[in-house]
């Protein structure tokens, strides 16, 4: 981006040129009355560039995420893009994971990451008893059963979400069918019927 | 042709923003677009001048560079 000096009767001169070559080669050209600086001229693309720098710089939480970022990229930590999809909708998960750990922990009193730690592992453990017995009860919410007609991936998001109220919209969100038996420890979830092909 | 990519970071931010599953697929065919048309978006003068841009897809602005004919996705600003 070179910057050179012109005074306002070339610049009036060569108005035309200037402006293409400051769009096309992002040159700036400082305009001057008597030798003096006065005015800049720029390309619209190089205008709207600074804009948009100024606006990110101005936000801290923004260039701290470009420097990580770049960072990453750089370390070879790059994800394919054929895999967005997926690893975004795994951070969400994980967010919504640490969300609940934090309200269990302000509700038990618990370092939250010891929560988390705990979820995570009773929640691996759990996939794994689900997995080989085809069932499992989960205290406070019921029993989950396996049924072999039903997507494995339905299966992964209902286990996924282990408090009651986010089972509950899991359950709603995929319009499986909950049948509530006894208190409320004794709750029974049922997986839905496999629908006839018409 | 080699992936595009996007950094862990990126990946973040589009959960925190929620994106759909087709704001990310929109997201997708727009960087393949990018890799075509180098030029597109502000350039930005941070770090080196002439290698990042940001990009805007709908409520998403994506902040890229290009390495050796690839798009790499940096972050993502709202």
């Amino acid at each position: 981006m070179p910057e050179r000096l012109t005074s306002t009767s070339k610049a009036r001169a060569k108005l035309r040129r200037l402006s293409q070559t400051a769009q096309k080669s992002l040159d700036r050209y400082i305009i001057t009355v008597r030798g003096e600086p006065q005015s800049v001229l720029i390309g619209y693309d190089d205008f709207q560039s600074m804009k948009a720098a100024v606006e990110l710089m101005q936000r801290p939480d923004v260039v701290e995420d470009i420097r990580a970022g770049l960072k990453e990229l750089h370390e070879g930590k790059g994800v394919p893009l054929t895999e967005m999809k997926a690893r975004v909708r795994e951070a969400g998960r994980l967010r919504e994971t640490n969300k609940l750990a934090e309200e269990l922990a302000v509700e038990s009193g618990v370092d939250s990451r010891i929560v988390e730690t705990v979820m995570i592992h009773l929640g691996e453990k759990m996939m794994n008893v689900f997995s080989s017995k085809g069932s499992l009860f989960i205290p406070g919410v019921g029993e989950i059963v396996k049924d072999p007609r039903v997507d494995p991936l339905e299966e992964t998001l209902i286990l996924d979400r282990v408090s009651r109220e986010s089972l509950r919209r899991a359950l709603e969100q995929k319009g499986i069918r909950r049948a509530v038996k006894g208190t409320p420890a004794n709750q029974k979830v049922s997986l839905p019927k496999a629908q006839k092909e018409s | 042709m080699r992936d595009h990519l996007i950094s862990p970071r990126a990946i973040e931010r589009l959960a925190d923003l929620n994106a759909t599953d087709a704001e990310l697929e929109i997201i997708a065919t727009q960087v393949a677009l990018l890799a075509k048309s180098p030029k597109l978006g502000y350039l930005l003068p941070f770090s080196d001048p002439r290698k990042l841009r940001r990009y805007d897809v709908g409520r998403f602005g994506l902040i890229y560079k290009f390495n050796d004919a690839r798009v790499e996705v940096i972050t993502i600003v709202r």
